[in-house]
């Protein structure tokens, strides 16, 4: 840690007495200083608005930061970011305010992504290429978005052509040890057309971390990522046009397996993924009136298998097919400080997956209205509210939010905001039908768990029940009570500005696998049901100061609590324990050691700093960030962490990097990632300690109207 | 079949002052039993006495010889459908060494399921699932047992792996080995101090 410390105030030092004499040269010359220029987000409100109005926690990633990383994943990018924690378990996913990843919605311009995994959409399945900006908003938005924006949403923006006339851009970046990313973005418009496409490709062959065995931790693949934009002004009030995405991604691995009479064999996974979006848009605008309306169809296939060598058949098959048909229209209007938005939509949403054995469809329709009211950009008030009218867990659902917002003078704000967030039960927990011959076991989801407990039973297969089966019901969303206070306050305006926000999410009915049955050759049945209700609190602060022109410091740190409230009642009751494994005595837990939920760092923190030389056409950015120490797994056998065996190490990372532009055309980038040599064999596999960066951007075409 | 008897310290000094003639009537004190390595992995139950700490052969287990049996991860009591006696259970969640006394009413006996329930967190046990499959009795389950012929005793599940190692792997450790903990009144009465 005292290292960590060390390290970063010498290069904060080197940077700052590097910068001072190269800025104080072109202090006087006249710019247009970007942060004057305020910036407009969609996420917030669904509608275009200006930063200093949001009443919500909100914060933005902007296009020269996300350049100035030389990130390619969106994962890399987030987990640089305040509150924000990277989980890898089947996939990248994120979580935010210390809830689970399947409790952050994703989306791309407003629109969700398909195919999950466990309830987690891989971020590894998105590249930053032409991100415009990353808007990120915490605590419940399902007012606006429905299911699953409990925790919060992260909206990816990908650039618009503005007031380009003809761009063309090639990049190619090498990442050590083994990744080769090539990308083209080109862009034209004329008259009232506009058309805009890019293409990305990444390729590795994978990488070892432990050179003893066959599997590669980094695992070896390569995937496309090719999106195009056609926009048509048709006239001054109506804007249409069509985007439209593909992404294939192959990954492969070998590994050593142990086939049914325990003799060793090579086996060979392999995961391929195809998506496929297609979206059409209408846009209307005409004085205080914007009426939007939006087509939204997105076809994911996902087939992995594992075959072995010398072997007819596969040890292990999973695929997945989903398509998604989404149609929503919004009207705005506004006048006078008022803003009034209503919004109609639905969706048709299929599954077929050799998991669930059955063909899902299911609908949904909604209706949702936001109306804020802002009084001299003094208070701002925002209420809204979504209800969900979902086809198959049969209950309608309300998602009401308020918050506002007191821009006490220049130098002190509020924001408060109170909500409710749900999360519908996903397929797989409605409908899965598993069985793991290996591992012997079963899960069944709820909607088809009794069918199937009663089948077997005939056959004479259930040895006895756990659970009765009566119990078995359909499935209630997962739903939250959340409360967000954030003060800012700037000491020094449009230099200085310090925030911290409390929030607070309380989500009941969280759903989880629970054994119901045991089959009569002693294997287990599991089947969902609404149990646990669990709380996270915390405390995000973050700090940003421009030293001096072109030098910003950025400073955050994030407290989480999360805890089980069904546990802390056992606790208090006396019947928690634990056994020492060495003793084998057996002792009562107590609350104190109550390490709360899994997977989360009470605390962590970064440090950024980025310079920016216009004269000299260059730009260095150092990310310091440390995650505190997690849990990790059970090792006593009670369910819960609590003891200091199950946790996980906290570590630092420490990213470098420096771009050098010449003559505006060629963009050199050179970085290193985890200069610390960070290794984490255990816990995160593909942490593979220092990590070197190149890349050349070179501009052909780019020609501004 | 390695026994360990456990006499604390204090219990020793008791045993002392029993000894004084004049003294005969002070209650004997119960001794805690560790018992390791009960095999479970055969194809029949395996039956087992805790009047005398041991197993008891298979051709009695239509006798009342035999309080308890295991047999994989289940276990049965011989009392309801799984054998003439009258033993039960309750299942308790405490320490061992906190329960001081039996109650009289309330076991539950094998029926159309098991007196322990089967199951992960659901009876004795917890499963862990892969990567391992470790199977780990759960701390604080003490069960209250009434004997095949109207005894208490009060039992815990501490390892279901050959050796009860320190930390066991599901797939490296031979399972279905018991080692049991348990403290037996052959008096009849219903103190398990």
């Amino acid at each position: 840690m005292l290292r960590l410390i060390l390290i970063l105030f010498f290069c904060a030092v080197a940077t700052i007495s590097f910068a001072l004499p190269a800025d104080s040269t072109h202090e006087n010359k006249i710019e247009t200083d970007e942060s004057l220029i305020e910036e407009i987000v969609v996420t917030a409100t669904k509608t275009e608005s200006k930063i200093s109005t949001s009443t919500v926690p909100l914060s933005v990633i902007a296009k020269k930061y996300i350049q100035a990383t030389g990130t390619v994943k969106l994962g890399d990018l987030l987990q640089e970011q305040t509150g924000i924690q990277l989980t890898h378990f089947l996939g990248t996913g994120v979580q935010l305010q210390g809830l689970s990843a399947e409790y952050t919605l994703i989306l791309i311009n407003g629109e969700p992504i398909i195919g999950k995994n466990a309830g987690v959409v891989d971020l590894s399945r998105i590249v930053v290429g032409n991100i415009k900006r990353v808007e990120i908003v915490k605590g419940p938005v399902s007012c606006l978005y429905g299911s699953d924006a409990i925790g919060g949403v992260i909206n990816i923006i990908t650039e618009d052509i503005g007031n380009i006339n003809k761009q063309a851009e090639l990049s190619i970046q090498y990442k050590s040890p083994a990744i080769l990313t090539t990308s083209f973005i080109g862009a034209f418009s004329k008259k009232k057309v506009s058309f805009e496409s890019m293409l990305v490709h990444n390729f590795s062959n994978g990488y070892h971390t432990n050179k003893s065995t066959i599997f590669k931790e980094g695992a070896p693949y390569n995937d496309f990522t090719f999106n195009n934009k056609i926009g048509v002004r048709v006239n001054d009030y109506i804007q249409t046009g069509i985007g439209l995405k593909y992404y294939y991604s192959n990954l492969h691995n070998k590994d050593n397996y142990l086939n049914d009479s325990n003799v060793n064999i090579i086996a060979t996974q392999r995961d391929i993924i195809n998506e496929f979006a297609f979206s059409p848009y209408f846009k209307f605008v005409k004085k205080n009136i914007v009426f939007n309306l939006k087509n939204y169809n997105s076809y994911y296939t996902y087939n992995s298998n594992i075959n072995g060598e010398n072997l007819d058949a596969d040890l292990y098959v999973d695929n997945l097919k989903q398509l998604l048909i989404k149609l929503e229209a919004q009207l705005d209007y506004t006048k006078k400080g008022h803003l009034f938005s209503a919004g109609v939509g639905g969706f048709y949403n299929t599954i077929k997956s050799n998991r669930v054995g059955q063909f899902i469809q299911q609908h949904q329709e909604y209706v949702f209205f936001q109306y804020q009211y802002d009084w001299k950009n003094r208070i701002i008030v925002n209420v809204g509210n979504r209800s969900d009218f979902p086809s198959d867990y049969k209950i309608q659902w309300l998602s009401p939010k308020i918050s506002a917002r007191f821009n006490v003078n220049d130098y002190f704000a509020i924001k408060i905001s109170g909500g409710r967030g749900f999360k519908a039960p996903e397929i797989r927990q409605q409908y899965l039908n598993f069985t793991n011959a290996l591992v012997n076991y079963s899960v069944f989801g709820a909607e088809v768990a009794l069918a199937k407990l009663e089948e077997l039973e005939q056959l004479g297969q259930i040895q006895s029940y756990s659970i009765p089966k009566e119990q078995i019901q359909n499935l209630v969303p997962e739903k939250s009570w959340a409360a967000n206070a954030e003060v800012i306050i700037n000491p020094i305006p449009s230099k200085l500005s310090i925030t911290a926000n409390y929030f607070r999410n309380q989500i009941t009915d969280l759903i989880e696998a629970t054994p119901t049955a045991i089959k009569t050759n002693g294997s287990l049945i599991y089947t969902y049901f609404n149990l646990n209700k669990v709380y996270t609190q915390g405390v995000e602060a973050n700090l940003t100061y421009t030293i001096i022109k072109g030098l910003n410091l950025s400073i955050g740190y994030n407290f989480v609590e999360a805890k089980n409230l069904d546990v802390l009642k056992k606790l208090e009751e006396g019947k928690v324990f634990r056994r020492d494994p060495v003793t084998l005595e057996t002792v009562r837990v107590t609350k104190k050691e109550y390490g709360g939920l899994f997977d989360r760092s009470k605390h962590s923190f970064n440090v950024k700093i980025y310079y920016e030389n216009k004269k000299h056409a260059f730009n260095t950015y150092l990310r310091v960030i440390y995650k505190g120490k997690y849990g990790w797994t059970d090792l006593n056998g009670n369910q819960i962490l609590d003891v200091a065996s199950e946790y996980a190490k906290g570590y630092a990372l420490m990213n470098f990097s420096f771009t050098k532009s010449f003559k505006d055309k060629y963009h050199l980038m050179v970085g290193i990632d985890n200069m610390l040599n960070t290794k984490r064999p255990t816990n995160i596999p593909s942490m593979n300690g220092i990590t070197g960066l190149v890349g050349l951007t070179i501009n052909f075409l780019n020609s501004t109207k | 079949m390695k026994k360990l008897f456990l006499f604390s310290f204090i219990a020793g000094l008791f045993g002392l002052i029993s000894c004084d003639p004049k003294e005969e009537q002070i209650e004997t004190p119960l001794t805690a039993i560790i018992d390791t390595n009960i095999n479970a992995s055969y194809s029949n139950f395996q039956y087992y006495s805790l009047a005398n700490a041991d197993t008891v052969p298979f051709s009695d287990s239509t006798t009342t010889n035999w309080d308890i049996a295991f047999k994989g991860t289940t276990v049965r009591f011989n009392g309801g459908t799984s054998g003439p006696g009258v033993a039960g259970v309750i299942i308790m969640d405490t320490l061992f060494s906190e329960v001081t006394t039996a109650p009289t009413i309330g076991y539950t006996q094998d029926g159309a399921t098991t007196a322990i329930p089967g199951g992960s967190n659901n009876g004795w046990y917890n499963y862990a699932g892969p990567p391992n499959h470790t199977i780990t009795p759960l701390a604080g389950k003490v069960f209250v047992i009434k004997t095949a012929t109207g005894k208490y005793a009060k039992l815990e599940f501490i390892s279901y792996y050959k050796n009860a190692p320190a930390t066991p792997d599901g797939l490296l450790d031979i399972s279905k080995y018991y080692t049991i903990r348990f403290v037996y009144q052959p008096d009849g009465s219903t103190n398990l101090k």
